[in-house]
Order: structure tokens, then sequence, then C-alpha cells
């Protein structure tokens, strides 16, 4: 029941979370507008530059138009001025031209914004023009009349006996002169002939009118050529000339000013942009770690899940086996066997999803290590040799003499991939026979890459099928999960398994012609030479015969390649027959017999060669059987040495040396630790609040012989402790009142880790979680569900 | 989140955007000064010589000419709406009112002869002192002046908006409907219409040498000899300089009772300084000077002999020069 409520701690940090970002989602609005003060801010500076550029704006269009009319008004006083001083000029006839350009300088002066500056000027010089237009203009009717008179003196020139004449000659004289003398002149010779002067009235011509033109003349000619001058020197031209340079400055300081105020606001408005792509950023950012952190909630709950599936599966595999212990009659037997065959399978599949979800959450690390390739082959040679015999498949190892005793990587990974390889062709072939074969692809100075390929006589696989192969939960025929089971994951592990060493996974295939799998891995050489080089091949095989009795033709090639290779002069025979035939021909020191063969088995050529006597020295019976199959039909022939197919090369070398020294064979049986002398007084405390695992791990310690006691928790535990004296403690670590974490605090404070080891039993296998059960001070840790042979390998460590 | 968000920076791009706005309407000037442009074109024929025949009008905007007809004749304009612009500028008599000084609201009279209106638009003044440059700032002169119309713009205004047809016209042709400056472009396209082309100077100026008869070439003969074609030139025969009233003899005691210029400038040489009138139309513009004192012709031509050329002109030589000054008059052309 209690298997949800084991995580009170975690349950707590998620709602805690949950809370939190609730919390982040609902804030009060105020706050949320906030948080987007940049963006306020921005606007706000927006709105006051908009202001600032409609200003700007406004400023440079009136300093435009002040520009301008200081210009036009600049070029109408100066034309003015032009037009002016031709009004004295007999030529021009009509002021219309000089009126309009006063007309017009008038009304652009309206338009001046700075009058004062110059309102004086303007005022001076409207005067002097006006002054000069009239006195210019006057002065034309009056040189008019002294025109008309000087033909009126020429045609009468008897009657005025010269005086008026002479008046008109000096009047010239003035006039090209210019002079005052001149000027004084006339008067005074006008004084001194009044009299005569006056007669010309008599003649037609008004004396006193004419008299009053010569003054006018005389009084303004001086005047208005003075006033020429005066015209030309007024300062008005070029205070306007300056003025309009200021205006002309003014104007393009407002110009870059506005100028200025354009490029912030588009600065702002970049500024905006900006905001809004770094808030795109950091919601992708966000949004990303909620994936992440979603990725990272399924991984966890993935080990969880995995941890509460996997301590009743401990208890189910244990007592199953514990079971098969007992006195069984067949059925029963049968059954309980295929009941762990069915946990087993359960734990595989579980095991599987752990490590992808580990692989994907990138948990996953690649411990590369020295290790023995022949010890790789043979581990899983040993998982996977049942089956494959139960299913009469000949299973195969080839390692090719250029592929190092030793390699550098991890074995583990690289184990893993190769027995999923060999488990699905072991699966997937109904008869015929796989084949393991191990060579170096390409030789390089540090790291050579080596080629691990299963090839198989299975069902095969289409082009298409293959493509898919590697993808996450796909088998290439949804039918097969029916047929074959299995969870799918097993390829796509392998291929990302592959990836992680940096190598590269793949297939060919045909359809009904069977498969080829393989792996290429970059591996270094060993990094430590291995000390205890054992002579290879003993001297003492050398030159030995041997006969093979085979029917596979493969596997009687790659074992009489090995003989071979050992020095060993090779008989093959397929049958018993040839087999009886030969060695009744030749004596042979060695002879391995395959137990299985087409219609007879390797035991009637035994019990040939035991009726006869005509057999070789040593025989060694070779199968891919389970020795407890054909033990019984051994009955009454002698013990024999048998190894189990496949055969590795230092398997076959070791078995013809043991069978000299005369030692037994080795069997996986065996290395289950047997009762010894010393077993009564190794103690171990068994720390685990389950019941079921209790009696699992209980019996299975019972069962190497040793003194187990059982806490129900830690703190029962620390009492035991205190009052017996344990070898070796094994701790559960999620258990009521006091868990393995605390309670082996408790411990170490007296009782340091080679006094008193301690191993955590825990169903939760994560990396970093080890890692803490070291650091609080275990020894090590055991993976729930363990099996005896682990459980065995632990007790045997820390037994000395 | 981001569609709100990104409706939220809408929202204040466009909050921003219209403080701004507002802020240039609240702070866009309003121009006071009443700055009126009528698109009204002349074609000017140059001659040789110093008198100018009248130009053609090529283009008017006849609607505005005739608004502006209608408040010419309208005595709204006026502040006890008994007078009107027409009162004293009787365009077919010659653009003024034939008294020496007009006549305005309550039976005021004014200081100064009537100047016609006809042909005004190319005179480079307005007004006999030349207060006024151009048509447009002249108008309000006699609307504010309180012997003449005796009112103010906002009267005038506020009458024309509550006569509904004078409304009507102001909403169809301006957008603004009633304002200063409508009132003001309507009148000033109207004086721009009032063109006296035709007249036989004109004709002879153009090189009809039968327009004028054989006393009227003799009459300009004599106007070009004796000087007067110094100051009465140009287009409108004078109207394009200011000119001091007896500058060669002292004017008699009736014509110097008018400081004239010098009322605007108060500058001492500014004394006795008028406009130099146009002497178009002058035989219909009686009585003449600026104060209407000289009732006849005859005796303008006397008197301005005296004064301004310095010349006693025989009676002959006045004759002939009557003669020729009536060859200035024609009538208004009708658009």
């Amino acid at each position: 029941m209690g298997y949800f409520v084991k995580h009170p701690q975690n349950v707590h940090t998620q709602s805690k979370s949950q809370k939190k970002t609730a919390e982040q989602q609902t804030p009060s609005s105020h706050s949320r507008l906030l948080c987007y003060w940049p963006e306020l801010l921005a606007f706000f500076v927006l709105t006051i530059l908009g202001i600032s550029t409609v200003d700007a704006w406004r400023a440079r269009q009136s300093a435009e138009v002040n520009y301008q009319v200081s210009q036009d008004f600049q070029y109408l006083v100066s034309e003015l001025t032009v037009a002016t001083l031709l009004v004295d000029y007999t030529t021009t006839e009509n002021y219309d031209k000089q009126a309009q350009l006063l007309l017009s300088a008038e009304d652009t002066w309206r338009l001046i914004d700075d009058k004062n500056t110059i309102e004086e000027q303007w005022k001076e010089y409207n005067y002097n023009i006006a002054h000069f237009v009239q006195l210019a203009s006057m002065l034309k009717t009056s040189r008019r009349f002294i025109g008309d008179a000087e033909v009126h003196f020429n045609d009468n020139l008897a009657a005025f006996g010269g005086a008026g004449e002479h008046v008109i000659a000096l009047m010239l004289s003035f006039e090209t002169r210019l002079n005052e003398h001149i000027a004084q002149d006339v008067r005074d010779y006008i004084s001194a002939n009044e009299p005569k002067l006056q007669q010309i009235s008599d003649v037609g011509m008004q004396w006193h009118m004419l008299k009053r033109h010569i003054e006018f003349i005389l009084d303004n000619a001086v005047k208005v050529s003075q006033l020429v001058g005066t015209v030309q020197a007024l300062p008005l031209p070029a205070t306007l000339q300056t003025h309009t340079k200021v205006k002309s400055a003014i104007w393009s300081e407002s110009s870059q000013h506005l100028y200025l105020m354009v490029t912030l606001v588009i600065a702002n408005l970049f500024f905006i942009l900006v905001c809004v792509f770094v808030r795109q950023a950091q919601d992708l950012k966000h949004s990303s770690l909620k994936a992440f952190a979603a990725a990272e909630a399924k991984s966890q709950f993935l080990a969880n899940m995995s941890h509460e599936i996997r301590t009743p599966l401990n208890g189910i595999i244990g007592l199953a086996d514990l079971c098969l212990r007992t006195s069984l009659d067949t059925v029963q037997k049968g059954y309980i066997e295929k009941l762990l065959f069915s946990g087993k399978s359960l734990l595989t599949i579980i095991n599987d999803i752990l490590d992808f979800s580990k692989i994907e959450s990138k948990k996953l690390d690649i411990v590369p290590v020295d290790f023995d390739v022949e010890m790789l082959l043979s581990n899983v040679k040993t998982m996977i040799a049942k089956q494959a015999s139960e299913k009469g498949l000949e299973l195969i190892f080839i390692v090719e003499s250029d592929v190092p005793a030793k390699l550098h990587g991890d074995n583990i990974r690289i184990g893993q991939v190769l027995l999923n390889l060999v488990s699905n062709a072991t699966k997937f072939t109904e008869a015929g026979h796989v084949i393991i074969r191990l060579r170096r692809d390409k030789t390089g100075s540090e790291t050579s890459v080596y080629r691990f390929s299963v090839e198989d006589t299975g069902i095969g696989l289409s082009p298409k099928q293959c493509q898919k192969l590697f993808s996450r939960f796909t088998q290439a025929d949804s039918s097969t999960t029916r047929k074959f089971g299995g969870t799918g994951l097993g390829l796509s592990i392998s291929k990302l398994l592959t990836e992680l060493m940096h190598g590269e996974i793949g297939v060919e295939s045909e359809l009904n012609k069977g498969s080829q799998f393989y792996f290429c891995l970059p591996l270094a050489d060993a990094k430590y030479a291995d000390s205890k080089t054992v002579e290879f091949p003993d001297q003492r095989l050398i030159g030995k015969s041997l006969l093979i009795l085979e029917d596979h033709p493969v596997t009687m090639e790659i074992t009489t390649i090995m003989a071979n290779h050992m020095g060993l002069l090779v008989t093959q025979a397929f049958t018993v027959k040839d087999a009886a035939r030969a060695s009744s021909q030749q004596h042979f020191d060695y002879a391995l017999v395959d137990w299985h063969l087409p219609n007879q088995n390797g035991g009637l050529l035994l019990k040939k060669w035991e009726h006869t006597g005509e057999h070789p020295t040593h025989i060694i019976i070779f199968t891919a059987f389970d020795s407890a199959v054909f033990r019984s039909e051994l009955n009454g022939l002698n013990e024999y040495k048998v190894i189990n197919k496949p055969i590795l090369l230092h398997q076959l070398h070791d078995a013809f040396l043991n069978e000299v020294g005369g030692e037994e064979f080795e069997s996986q049986e065996q290395q289950i630790v047997q009762p010894t002398e010393n077993a009564k007084s190794f103690k171990v405390l068994l720390v685990e609040d389950n019941a079921i695992n209790q009696v699992v791990a209980g019996e299975m310690l019972k069962d190497m012989q040793l003194e187990v006691d059982i806490a129900e928790n830690g703190l029962i535990a620390l009492n035991m402790v205190e009052s017996n004296d344990y070898d070796l403690i094994f701790m559960d670590i999620q258990m009521p009142e006091m868990d393995g974490m605390q309670a082996t605090l408790k411990i170490r404070e007296d009782y340091n880790s080679t006094e008193l080891p301690i191993i955590a039993l825990t169903a939760n296998v994560l990396k970093d979680e080890t890692e803490k059960y070291l650091e609080v001070g275990m020894n090590d840790h055991l993976g729930k569900p363990f099996e005896r042979i682990a459980l065995s390998t632990i007790v045997q460590k820390y037994r000395g | 989140m981001t569609r709100r968000y990104y409706i939220g920076l809408l929202l204040g791009l466009m909050l921003s955007l219209f403080f701004v706005f507002v802020y240039s309407n609240l702070t866009a000037q309003t121009d006071t000064t009443i700055l009126v442009s009528t698109n009204t074109q002349y074609s000017f024929t140059q001659v040789e010589g110093a008198l100018q025949p009248l130009p053609e009008i090529i283009y008017i905007d006849e609607r505005w000419r005739d608004l502006g007809k209608a408040l010419f004749n309208s005595p709204l304009l006026s502040s006890d709406n008994s007078i009107s612009c027409a009162s004293c500028h009787l365009v077919d008599y010659g653009g003024d009112d034939g008294f020496p000084v007009s006549t305005g609201i309550n039976s005021a009279t004014g200081g100064r002869n009537s100047p016609t209106v006809l042909n005004a638009a190319f005179n480079f003044v307005q007004f006999w002192d030349g207060r006024s440059t151009t048509l447009a700032q002249q108008v309000s002169g006699p609307i504010h002046n309180p012997i003449e119309m005796g009112s103010n713009w906002e009267q005038v205004i506020t009458k024309l908006k509550n006569d509904k047809l004078f409304n009507n016209i102001f909403q169809s042709i301006n957008s603004d409907g009633v304002t200063i400056s409508a009132v003001v472009k309507a009148i000033t396209t109207y004086e721009e219409s009032l063109v006296t082309r035709g007249a036989a100077i004109d004709q002879y100026l153009l090189g009809d040498e039968n327009a004028l008869t054989q006393q009227q070439q003799t009459g300009f003969q004599k106007f070009r000899q004796y000087g007067c074609i110094t100051c009465h030139q140009g287009v409108n025969i004078g109207g394009n300089l200011f000119q001091k009233i007896g500058r060669i003899d002292d004017a008699p005691d009736s014509l110097t009772t008018d400081l004239g210029r010098y009322g605007v400038t108060a500058q001492e040489h500014d004394k006795y300084v008028f406009k130099v009138p146009s002497l178009r139309n002058v035989a219909d513009t009686a009585p003449y000077f600026h104060n209407g004192q000289i009732s006849t012709l005859y005796e303008a031509i006397q008197i301005m002999g005296r004064l301004q050329l310095g010349r006693e002109l025989s009676e002959q030589d006045i004759l002939d020069l009557e003669a020729f000054l009536q060859s200035f008059s024609a009538d208004v052309e009708e658009g």
C-alpha cells in the first residue's frame, strides 16, 4: 500500500513549486505593468521626444520662412535701390517698376519677425529713397523747363542781348560740375542782371517761373547727387546681408536640431524593438526552461516509477528464485521458471525505459575503463547461451586476431549494446546460427575503430523497416510486438549509447535471409598493459592432435581455426561414424565432442569409446545445452569436462590446459559462495522494512550460510548494532521512523567503513542518488531487484 | 502573454502618438494677421514711353468677385446699416461720390476727398497719404473709421452670419464660412476687377493714332513737354510715387490745411506730401485734390501747372490738356 507515500519530501517540493508558478501567473496587475518598465519608460520618452520634435519642426518651419523672407527682402531692397537710382535717368519715363518694388518690399517688411533690429535703418532708407524720387522727378520738370527756355533763347537771340543765354550756359556748367561756387556765380549773375532778365517775360517767357526752376535746380541738384551717394552708402543692404546670414544659420541649426530629434525618435523606436526582441528571447528561454523542467519531472517520475516497480519485482524474482531451490514437481518447477522468466523480462523492460530516459535527459555517463575483450564476450555468452541453446541455435563468437586482448572503453555499455543486438538476433531467428564477430575496422595511432557485428539467419528486414528501426518504440513490424514481445526501446537505446560513445550503429538486411547488425566504436588500447600475461599458446599444447566432432560447418571452421592457432593438429569429423572411424585409425590427445548432433548425440560416441577403449586421452564435451540437461544422459558414463558453446579462444585454451591439470570445469553455479569453514562467524544485519524483501534477501543470505538478523527500520538497526557485533549491514534507504541515510550517519559516528561496512539496498539506481549514499558513508550499493550472484559477490568482497 | 504584450505595445505607441498629436494641436499657432491672397491675374502690354495701357484681366475668381460686389454694396458693413462702400465709391460714376469730402454714418463728414476705387489695384499705396500698401489692408480702414462706417469686424461678421443670404454664399465658397479674411478677400477681388480698359489714351498708346483728337494729341504733347508726365506716368498715370504739393511754388491756403503723409510718418520732410493720384477717369472724379476744394478740371490743371511745374499755363494750354485728360476715361469692363 505504502509505495506512493514513500516520498513525502518529493510531494512537498512539487506542491511548493506549483504554488510558486501559480504565484507567477497571477501577480497583481500593478506589479505586472511595472515589470515592463523599459517599455513604459520608452513610451514616456517617446512622448517627450515627439513633443520636442513637433516643436523642432515648427521652429524649423518658421526659421525657413524667416530665412526666405529675409532673403527676399534683401533682394527686393537691392533691386529697389537700383530702380530708385534709375529714376534720375532721363531714359526712365515711368516709375511703375520702382513703385512695384517698393510695394513688394513693404509687404515683405511686414513678414520680418524681428523688425526692431533693422527698423531704424529701413525707415532711414525709405525716407532717403522717397526723398530722392520726389526731388529727382521734380528736377526733371525743372530741367525740361530750362531746356524749353534754351530753345526759346536761341530762337530770339537778339532780343536778350546774351543775358538769358549766359544764365543757361551757367546752369549747364553747374549741372555738369554740381559745384556750389558755380551755383553762387549763377545766383550772383541773376541778382546783378535781374532787370535785364526780367525782359524775357516780354517774349513769352515768364522770368519769375524760370527763376524758380533755376533756384530749384540750384537748391536741389547737389542734394540729389549727394542723395545718390547717401542711398548707395546706406547701411541697410549690409545689415540685411548679415541678417540673412544669421537667419540661414538659424535655419540650418534648427534643421540639425530637427534631424537630431528625428534620430532620437528612431533610436527610441529601435529601443522598443530591441525590448521586444529581448522579451521574445526571454520568453523562449522561459518556455525552454519549462520544457526542460517538464523533461526533468518526467525522468524523475520514471525513476520513481521504476523504483516503485522494482521493489515488488524484487520480491517476485527473489521468491521465485528461492522457490526453485525447494523440492518441486516438474509442473510446479515449470511454472516457477516461467514466473522467474516473466519477472526478469519485466525487469529488462524497466531497465530499458530507465536507460532511455536517462540518456535522453543526459544523465547517463560513459565511464571508460580497461576491459578484457574475452570477458566482455563471455558475459554476453553467459546471458544469451541458454536462450540460444533452447532454440537450437548455433551461437558463434569470432574475434579476429588483430583485436588486442584488452581495450579501453565503457565495457558495461558496450556489453549492453552487444547483448541487445545478440538477444534480438536470437529472438528473431528460428533456426540456424548467430555469429558475433569482432574485428578492427580502422587503425589509428591512439584509438582504432572496432566493428562488432551480429549476423543471424532470422526473418530479416525490408529496407523500409531498416530505415525506422532505430527510432523510439518501433519494431520492424508492429505485429512482432505480439509475437516476440519487447518494448521496442532496445535498438534506440543501442543507437543512443553508440552515439554517446562516438560510434555508429547500422543494419544490413534482406527480408527472410537474415540480418547483420553492427556497431563501430572508436576504442583505445588498454592503458595499463596486462601484468599477468599468460603465455599463449601454451607450449604443452603445441603439436598435440585433436579430433573435433561437430556437425555445424561454421562452428567446425571457427573451432578448427582456434585449435590451429593454439598449435593443435586438427582432424574434423562431422558425424559420430566419422569420429569413430578416425579414432580407430589414430590416437588423439584431445577430442572435442559436440553433444547435440542430428539424429544422434555425442553420448553415443562416448559410450562407443568407453566400450572399445580406443578413445582420445582427453575428451571435452562441447555443448550449447544446459549441462543439467545432458547430465542425466551421462548417467553411467565417466565424468567428462564440459564447455559451453559458444566457445571463445581463451575458454578453449583454458579447457585444454585444465584437462591437462585435471581441474573441474567451471560453471555458473560454482560462482556462488559455497559454505566454508568460517562462514558461521560472519554476521549480517539486514535493515529492511518491506516484509517480502526481508524474506527474499534474508533467505538468499541464509543460503550463503550466513547468520542473518533483520531490523525493520533504522532505529531498530541502531539498537541492534549496539548490542550485537555485525560484520556487514545491508541497509534499505527508504524506511519509516528512520531512513537508511540517517541510520548510516549514526552508525558512522561509532564505526568507520572498514570496521562495519554498510551496503545500500535500494531500488533507486540513478547515479546521483547512489553518489549520495557513498557520501553519507556507505561502502557500496546494490540495486533492487538483486540477483543472488550480485548479492554473493558483494558478500564475498567484504568477507575478505 | 505574447499577444497581450503586443497589444500593450501598440496601445502604448498609440497613446504616446496621441499625446504628441494633442500637444501639436494645442500649440498650433492661429495666425492673427489677416493674410489674404487673391489669385487675380493680369496681362500687361508694355509700350514705348512713360504712359502704359491698363492690363487685361486674364483670370479672376468670379464667385469671390460677385460676393465682393455684394459686400461692397451692402450697408451691413456700417454700424447703423446706413451706408455701404458704394455710398462713397460710385463705380459707374468715376468710382467716387462727387463730393469734396464724403458723408459717413450719422451724416459725419470726413477730411479728405474720397479717391476712386477704379484701377485702385494699380496704385502703389492706398489712401491719399499711402497709409495702406495693399487693397486688402485698406478694406478694414473705412469700416473702422468712426466717421465713415463706424463699425468693427466683430459686428460685421455677426451681421453677415445672421444674414441668411450672405451666410449661404460664404459657406458655399469658403470652408470656414464668414471670416474677416473671407470678407477682405471678396472685397479685394471685386476691387481688382474694377479696371477701366479701353480708354482713348490706351487705344492710342496701343497704336490707334486716330483714337485721340487733334486737340488731345496737342494736349499729350504739352503733357509731356511741360513735365506733367514726370509724376503722372505708368499704368495708372500716377499712383506710383509720393510728391509734395507746391514743390516749386507755394500752394494756396486752401490746400495746405492737411499735412498729408506727415500724419503717417511724422517726418518733417513728409509735410504736404501726398500720393500722386491716378489721372485715370480724372474727368469723372471732380471735385479735385485731397480735400476736394477745387471743383473744376480746368482749375485743377491751372493750379498744378503753377505749383508743380512752375508754369503759368495759357488758356489754350489748359484747354488742350483738359481735352487730353478726357481721353483717360472709360467704363469698367463687365467680366
